[in-house]
């Protein structure tokens, strides 16, 4: 079986490479600015665009594409990151590619009021008020779903992760996190949830040499509270009245800086967005390894 | 004319000698002329007796609750560990009527420090993270902390009464179906404390609260660490399928928000949902009635335009508020009984029956009709709302 990782240079992107290509039977290739990659996956050259993409894909014949090409951890590339989504879709089509996994976040539910406690992965996709992560991922995730109902003979494997941390990681959960003094929105203690990278790592392995499809959650067993997570992380939160998030005007130059500074929506400040992640184990056998609680202390 | 303080009478009775020691200030201040006071003592003794017998039921609901009060602080006491119970069993070694000796409240006093001595710890290992809540946001170490307050108002204040707990499971997921009231809905809470309180085996009822709830800051985190959890369908079949007994008042802000003159009539009330929901979770569906809530805050009326303006649910006029202020929100002492059913007759129904729309609506049409009977019965049984 021949495995195809794109951004290969990451960090995560490597330890998934490193343990696929220690399965038996298993070769791993990886694109990406090459950077120094593990010696057991062939480096194939940077990330090429358009046609030309699409002939490297034809030549490397893989069976499996795994696509972990993101700018940062958990960024999805904003406008950049889309188009490359819907290159990389049209030419694994023309190169018949049997399989493709992608990776999404848990973001794209949304916070609001109406989600259920533990969010099912057939809930409709929420677009943010505001551009960011959230807007990316479902713009991403509407371009995968597009070209799964037209050419339903590809299984097509979506993960959405939840706010990953670990050592080493730096996405927008921890950032905020570790923040001197992270912002909460007074009378609101929202339910999260962390994935640990490595937990991560092994769900893409399985979804890569699996045989299903569709999308998965992905998310540690426990979940936290807000509050909890942000002392567990050894901050004390400010917490500020939901009136300067959403109310007058007088407050709105206020309000846009602190929006600024959140690297999420600030809904999630206020609604929980906690997935349901019992069909990764159902389907996938993938059974979390860390808590939440561990991956916050690592 | 003054009297000289009398020596107590030698006696091992405490009741007698707080009669003794009300002498003196009857008599100032009734200026007993002095060839009565120059009587035979028993007489006064006699006439005061008498005057505490006349005010002795209106007391006695008092003792009752200064009772409570002391039992409230000795379960308190247990609950913190053995120091303190310690020190609380020696204070009241003596019988719990000495109100008067200055030890008995010195003890008390001593159990309170050790109460926010333990209070602080709390406080300061909270600060650092270190608690834990369920998936749901269940804290209990909150709900040991309000427990005693949900319990007082269940034993001494509403003076809740239960009829048919067996019908509630052991163990296992069931659905509780009851009638709601009250304009702050203590039914749920108290419904809860019942199964905490007075079930065999105890255990906490995930009490569904409507959802938009989860938008009021302060109420929402506050919620879900009680164990609450907004009632959406798909909650609610994932909490049975858990295992946990859900309780659910479909009539909603609708039944909440009622008049006193539509007291215990069901309002809006669809259990469609929730039927369905236990039914995929293959679980008893037990109807429930509360009576005794429509009483805390009887509604007058409602002011719909100003509630719509002021993005409220309801704004009630009740004879209390607004008129007395905060004291309006405290909910009168009414007699509470709450009433379990048997389980619907869901046998040979499997979790396939849940997409029957024919057989669920039939549930739920089942299910009104078993809980109106149920409030029918309640009633009956409970006779005056206030008295007794």
């Amino acid at each position: 079986m021949h495995i195809l990782i794109t951004g290969i240079q990451s960090r995560f992107a490597q330890l998934v490479g490193a343990v696929l290509a220690a399965c038996v039977g298993v070769r791993v290739s990886g694109v990406g600015a090459s950077l120094e990659t593990a010696s057991t996956v062939d480096s194939v050259g940077p990330m090429p665009r358009g046609r030309e993409l699409a002939t490297m894909i034809r030549a490397l014949a893989p069976d499996v594409v795994v696509h972990l090409d993101q700018p940062g951890e958990e960024t999805a590339g904003g406008r950049a990151g889309q188009l490359q989504t819907i290159d990389l879709l049209g030419a694994c089509v023309a190169a018949n590619t049997p399989r493709l996994v992608f990776r999404s976040n848990t973001y794209v539910y949304g916070a609001t009021v109406e989600n259920p406690a533990f969010i099912p992965e057939t809930q409709p996709l929420m677009l943010a008020a505001s551009p960011g992560l959230q807007t990316d991922y479902v713009a991403i995730e509407r371009a995968i779903a597009e070209c799964a109902a037209d050419h339903p003979a590809m299984a097509i494997v979506i993960l959405r992760c939840a706010p990953m941390a670990g050592s080493g990681v730096d996405s927008p959960l921890l950032r905020y996190l570790y923040q001197p003094r992270p912002l909460m929105v007074g009378g609101y203690d929202p339910r999260i949830q962390l994935l640990h990278a490595d937990d991560a790592v092994i769900a893409f392995v399985l979804a890569a040499v699996g045989n299903t499809h569709g999308a998965y959650n992905l998310a540690a067993a426990d979940v936290l509270t807000l509050g909890r997570a942000i002392r567990l992380a050894g901050r004390q939160p400010f917490a500020l009245g939901s009136m300067a998030f959403s109310g007058s005007r007088l407050l709105l130059p206020l309000t846009q800086t602190l929006r600024k500074s959140l690297p999420f929506d600030p809904a999630f400040l206020q609604y929980a967005c906690v997935a349901d992640t019992r069909r990764a184990t159902e389907e996938l056998g993938w059974i979390p390894q860390y808590t939440a609680v561990d991956a916050l202390r690592i | 004319m003054p009297r000289k303080p009398r020596a107590p009478k030698e006696s091992a009775e405490p009741v007698e000698e707080i009669v003794v020691e009300q002498v003196p200030v009857e008599v100032i201040a009734e200026e007993i002329p002095i060839e009565h006071a120059s009587e035979d003592e028993q007489d006064i003794e006699v006439e005061i007796r008498n005057q505490d017998r006349v005010g002795r039921d209106a007391i006695h609901g008092l003792q009752q609750m200064a009772f409570d009060v002391v039992r409230l602080l000795r379960e308190n006491a247990e609950r913190l560990g053995a120091g303190a119970a310690e020190q609380l069993q020696s204070v009241l070694k003596g019988g719990v009527s000495d109100y008067l000796d200055p030890d008995f409240w010195r003890g008390i006093g001593m159990v309170l420090e050790y109460q926010i001595t333990e209070l602080r710890g709390l406080i300061q290992r909270r600060i650092k993270g270190e608690y834990s809540t369920d998936a749901y946001g269940r804290d209990d170490e909150v709900i040991e902390l309000l427990r005693p307050i949900a319990s007082f108002l269940y034993r001494s204040w509403w003076r809740v009464r239960v009829v048919g707990l067996e019908n509630v499971p052991a163990e296992g997921g069931a659905l509780l179906v009851a009638n709601h009231a009250g304009v702050i809905p203590w039914d749920g809470a108290m419904l809860a404390t019942a199964i905490l309180e007075d079930h065999a085996s105890p255990r906490l009822v995930r009490i569904l609260h409507q959802k938009l709830i989860s938008s009021i800051p302060i109420l929402a985190p506050t919620l879900a660490a009680l164990g609450q959890v907004p009632a959406l369908p798909a909650n609610a079949e994932r909490l049975l399928s858990e295992g946990e007994v859900v309780g659910v008042f479909p009539e909603g802000m609708r039944g909440a928000g009622k008049l006193f003159r539509d007291r215990y009539t069901l309002r809006g009330f669809d259990a469609t949902a929730y039927v369905q929901a236990a039914l995929r979770a293959g679980v008893a569906i037990i109807p429930v009635a509360v009576i005794g809530s429509e009483e805390t805050y009887p509604v007058i009326f409602n002011l719909d335009k100003a509630a719509r303006l002021l993005g409220l649910p309801y704004l009630p006029i009740t004879p209390f508020f607004p008129w007395a202020g905060l004291l309006g929100f405290i909910p009168l002492p009414s007699r509470w009984v709450i009433l379990f059913d048997t389980a619907l007759d869901t046998d040979g129904l499997g979790t396939d029956a849940a997409e029957d729309a024919s057989i669920v609506s039939r549930l739920a049409g089942v299910l009104k009709m078993r809980i109106e009977a149920l409030i029918e019965r309640g009633l009956a049984e409970r006779g005056s709302p206030f008295i007794g």
